[in-house]
């Protein structure tokens, strides 16, 4: 099948499938499961005082409820436990790249001279466990756009300026 | 020739006061219509003898007034330091600046009060700014040129803004005719316009339902009874009824939307004029466009006509004009002349890929998900079965003619994707305007060995699903390159 493409793949190109992913920090792992915890506390909290003030509701629609709730909380530990793994960004020097997915293993790569602008961004909570997200913007719809999650304050600012660089390099 | 100094704060035309009256008027009547109706109806007709009337439309007549002035003599718009600046507001000043190259598109509309005053409104549409749209009210034809011009030229020549206000000659590449505009109009998607007119009926009943409840149940409950005790004839004659009623609001509208269309060819850029009460003219600079679909429904298909898209870069809140501009009616040779004038480059000798056949099973899963209404509905009218049975068929065709359909072809330059099972549509884009690429797989097609790769680019997003992994990882590197190493500018 390859040898069909020589026609426009004459040149060398770099290939991205020996990409070296780096890995996400592993406080993040325990920051989705607080996240995660924190809205189950919630949701579920909801539900009960639900079935304690009004009286319609029925003894089995809450047990519905909780079931429901089960297989929730079963989905998001295997999406966060086996997910994280999965998760890296890459820079390499003209293009960013970050995978992601577990049963569905994606990765975004986007071109730095594609760029529009960066921010880094750090919530309360995440500012508990050091970390930060770096968001790439593209001229592309929101889908187009890439956050590295899961990295320190520090290395966000410098992936930051290094890409700034990048592209001021290019003009 | 007159000539206009954009390096200069500029003024709308004075008629712009007019404008703005008017739409404060319309403002203030849309908001209370509804009370003014019912005050009339429940038999306060005294309302148009009562002097009192006469001095409260005088005194909003004479607030719009007042509002018009005020907001015309305080708008200012000039381009300085590579941006434009519109300053407006005399209660609360703001000042709104587009960078020039992030503009994306400058039209022009004029609505039937525009036309009756010889005016022109310009709507100048920005990306990747906080603010991206601003409007300037009312401007002379020639003028709304010259501006456009200025605009489109200053970027390039930085600030050379003193344009001469003159006419420049279009190239015509599209005029529908009556007939033509017939078929456009009997080929158009006619549910569409029975949707809209449902959701028309609907706010209307919001709007009254507490006023005239009585009046409204009795009316639904008498035509309900009717047609439960109507025979065949009557359900015949209502669904002939309904065909012709979708029949003429697809035929008002098209004649409201393309009535005296002309698609025209200025440098390198599209014009596209159209409209009957409201017309509108866009400008689509060849730069602009980041991907051309061609979309043909079966009837489209039987009178060789097709609809052309010209996608250009967008952001959430620009405007639909901006967004979409549709060319329709349009024949196999304007098509292609459209393609080559943006493209400058035909699809030759490309590498064409075709989906693995898991993609049928996928068109299909995402189908059914229409059969499940009809399974739910056979638990309380029996008869609906032989309509799910029905519905799996056809829903098995759609994804068997949807994969069948779909082939992806690639060059140096170009990507083209072909769909569409009953709704063909084929989108063509040029390499360096993508922004992002994509590669996913998920656990089934890790067994098969495919994957799908997304392309995004500023508008569009389109997907060569289904394809060999070894191939989509070729080709995601092979488009990375090219965009890297691509020295033209995707905008």
């Amino acid at each position: 099948m390859q040898n069909n493409y020589e026609q426009i793949f004459s040149k060398d190109i770099p290939h991205s499938e020996s990409l070296k992913f780096e890995p996400l920090l592993p406080r993040y792992k325990k920051l989705k499961f607080l996240e995660w915890g924190v809205f189950f506390f919630i949701f579920i909290g909801i539900g009960f005082t639900a079935y304690i003030f009004i009286p319609e509701m029925q003894t089995w629609m809450l047990y519905t409820f909780f079931g429901f709730c089960s297989l929730w909380i079963i989905w998001a530990f295997l999406s966060v436990h086996f997910g994280f793994p999965h998760k890296g960004f890459a820079i390499r020097e003209q293009d960013v790249h970050y995978q992601t997915g577990w049963l569905k293993h994606s990765i975004i790569s986007v071109p730095i001279c594609r760029i529009q602008h960066m921010q880094v961004h750090q919530s309360l909570l995440s500012k508990a466990f050091k970390l930060a997200k770096l968001n790439i913007y593209t001229a592309g719809d929101s889908a187009n756009d890439m956050t590295i999650k899961g990295i320190s304050l520090e290395k966000a600012q410098t992936i930051k300026d290094l890409i700034s660089d990048k592209i001021n390099e290019n003009g | 020739m007159a000539k206009a100094d954009f390096n200069k704060p500029q003024r709308e035309n004075v008629l712009a006061t007019i404008v703005s009256a008017s739409f404060f008027l319309r403002t203030l009547f849309n908001l209370f219509w509804p009370f003014l109706a019912l005050y009339v109806l429940k038999g306060n007709s005294s309302l148009f003898t009562d002097y009192r009337t006469f001095v409260a439309i005088f005194i909003l007549l004479l607030l719009a007034i007042l509002h018009g002035y005020f907001s015309w003599k305080n708008f200012y718009f000039y381009i300085r330091d590579n941006q434009f600046i519109v300053e407006k507001g005399y209660l609360r000043k703001s000042i709104t600046t587009l960078p020039l190259e992030k503009i994306v598109s400058v039209n022009t509309d004029q609505k039937l009060l525009h036309q009756l005053m010889g005016v022109v409104a310009v709507k100048v549409d920005s990306t990747g700014t906080k603010e991206k749209e601003v409007k300037i009210r009312a401007l002379k034809k020639t003028y709304a040129l010259a501006l456009e011009e200025a605009l489109n030229n200053a970027v390039s020549h930085n600030n050379t803004v003193e344009t001469e206000v003159k006419e420049i000659k279009p190239q015509c590449l599209l005029t529908l005719s009556t007939l033509n505009l017939l078929k456009v109009a009997i080929t158009r998607n006619h549910l569409q316009g029975l949707l809209l007119l449902f959701v028309f009926a609907q706010q209307l009943q919001n709007q009254f339902i507490d006023f005239f409840k009585e009046e409204i149940d009795t009316a639904y409950f008498e035509t309900t009874t009717t047609l439960k005790h109507s025979d065949t004839l009557t359900w015949l004659a209502l669904i002939v009824f309904i065909i012709l009623l979708s029949l003429f609001i697809s035929l008002v509208r098209t004649f409201l939307s393309y009535y005296n269309l002309k698609f025209s060819r200025i440098k390198e850029s599209f014009l596209l004029q159209s409209g009957l009460l409201k017309k509108k003219k866009i400008t689509i600079p060849f730069s602009r466009v980041q991907a051309i679909q061609q979309i043909a429904n079966p009837l489209q298909r039987l009178l060789k006509i097709k609809t052309v898209r010209l996608v250009q870069a967008s952001s959430n809140t620009q405007t639909k004009d901006a967004q979409k501009v549709l060319v329709p009616g349009c024949q196999h040779a304007q098509t292609t002349s459209i393609k080559l004038a943006v493209l400058k480059k035909t699809l030759e000798n490309p590498v064409v890929l075709r989906p693995h056949w898991a993609l049928r099973n996928k068109l299909f899963l995402h189908k059914s998900i229409l059969i499940v209404p009809f399974i739910v509905a056979t638990f309380f009218f029996h008869w609906v079965g032989w309509l799910v049975a029905f519905v799996t068929i056809a829903t098995v065709a759609f994804a068997e003619f949807g994969y069948r359909r779909r082939s992806y072809a690639l060059t140096s330059d170009l990507v083209y994707i072909q769909k569409g099972s009953i709704l063909h549509t084929d989108t063509v884009l040029e390499l360096y305007k993508i922004q992002a690429v994509t590669l996913s797989q998920n656990i089934f097609q890790k067994r098969r060995q495919t994957a799908s790769l997304k392309l995004g680019l500023a508008g569009i997003e389109v997907s060569l699903s289904y394809i060999p992994y070894l191939d989509a990882v070729s080709i995601k590197d092979f488009l990375l390159r090219e965009i890297i190493e691509s020295r033209k500018d995707w905008m």
